[in-house]
């Protein structure tokens, strides 16, 4: 019973001490608020019931990473969340210069969206956590030569995006 | 600066922006705690209300065009919850006047009547019933059996419907039971 009570609280400190930087990767991904809690909760789960194998193991901030990530991966965008995704009308407010920096964010965010689920996860991990390209790799399941290729397309394909006829559209619209 | 460099330096700023969006605070933990799946029901209930939709614009046209683009409607063919007379419901299908019988000579058709009357519901109507051997012909009050030949024009008769009514005019329909109302025509 005590071993069970232990068990909980260690798991308790590691979910408070993890969950921002789950979440947040997860977010970034996905930029989706609710789809992100879910994926992170996901990810959670599985550290708890595959706890003990993992404390063996030692580094549970890198497998919580890995396991988010793939989850995001292989998330399928709902319908729903597309669509709101879509339709969401950019929030601008009357000082010119946040409008235009909430323009921008807009762009990045809609190109972004653009991207496939693995690129955006490769530039998050790359521009956001700061993780060498070895860190990525072993996040994902690759080797480093493989993850320097995505990431230098990723960028690629968002710069295209970010510069497409489309993304200008959307910014003539806002 | 390369454009690379603008662009890292653009995506990094927006991830500094975005993040400040997504959720800090971790709610309470709970193990047990079923996956949250907010956008699924939604979908779910949108499918569910597409599917039953489609189902009752089958039924609907089903019932009322069946094949051959006659129409019909079923009447109970199996007992009512209160028999009158022998499984039938307590309302008949038509209650009216005998205006003409006419014997057939055709397979399991004793013969058909054109009945003058009203229907359940008050309104007028008029039906060729068509008696078989399985109508159950009986006279008001009495349990004895009663055969086609004791049926003649004038006469007031209760006639329960089965199976499908073809909604010509008169309607047309086979007679599961029938009760003689007047034994005698005027």
């Amino acid at each position: 019973m005590l071993a069970a009570a232990d068990r909980r609280g260690d798991f308790e400190r590691l979910y408070r001490e993890h969950y921002p930087l789950v979440v947040r990767t997860v977010y970034l991904m996905i930029l989706d608020r609710d789809i992100a809690q879910e994926i992170t909760h996901e990810a959670f789960l599985r550290l708890w019931q595959h706890g003990a194998r993992i404390e063996r193991g030692g580094n549970t901030r890198a497998w919580l990473m890995k396991v988010a990530v793939n989850l995001a991966i292989d998330h399928r965008r709902s319908l729903l969340a597309s669509v709101r995704q879509r339709l969401a009308p950019p929030r601008i407010e009357d000082p010119a210069q946040l409008a235009l920096a909430r323009l921008d964010r807009q762009r990045m965010r809609q190109a972004l969206l653009k991207l496939p689920v693995r690129d955006r996860a490769i530039l998050v991990l790359r521009f956001e956590q700061d993780l060498t390209f070895p860190e990525i790799g072993r996040v994902l399941g690759r080797p480093e030569a493989t993850v320097k290729t995505w990431v230098h397309r990723a960028l690629n394909r968002l710069e295209r995006d970010l510069d497409g006829p489309n993304s200008e559209r959307a910014v003539d619209e806002v | 600066m390369n454009r690379e460099q603008q662009l890292v330096e653009q995506l990094t700023a927006f991830y500094r922006e975005a993040a400040a969006e997504a959720p800090a605070v971790p709610a309470a933990w709970i193990a047990e705690q079923p996956r949250k799946t907010s956008w699924l029901q939604p979908v779910l209930a949108s499918v569910a209300l597409v599917v039953l939709a489609i189902g009752l614009t089958v039924g609907l046209r089903m019932a009322r065009q069946p094949a051959g683009g006659i129409v019909t409607k079923s009447t109970p063919s199996t007992p009512a919850v209160t028999p009158s007379p022998s499984g039938f419901p307590t309302a008949p299908s038509i209650v009216g006047r005998i205006m003409r019988v006419s014997a057939s000579g055709n397979a399991g058709t004793v013969g058909t009547l054109e009945i003058s009357g009203t229907q359940p519901d008050g309104l007028p109507a008029e039906a060729i019933v068509t008696i078989t051997s399985q109508t159950e012909i009986r006279l008001q009050g009495s349990t004895a059996s009663k055969s086609f030949a004791d049926l003649s024009t004038g006469q007031e008769v209760e006639v329960w419907f089965v199976g499908d009514v073809l909604q010509s005019y008169p309607e047309q329909a086979r007679a599961g039971a029938l009760t003689i109302l007047t034994p005698r025509g005027p």
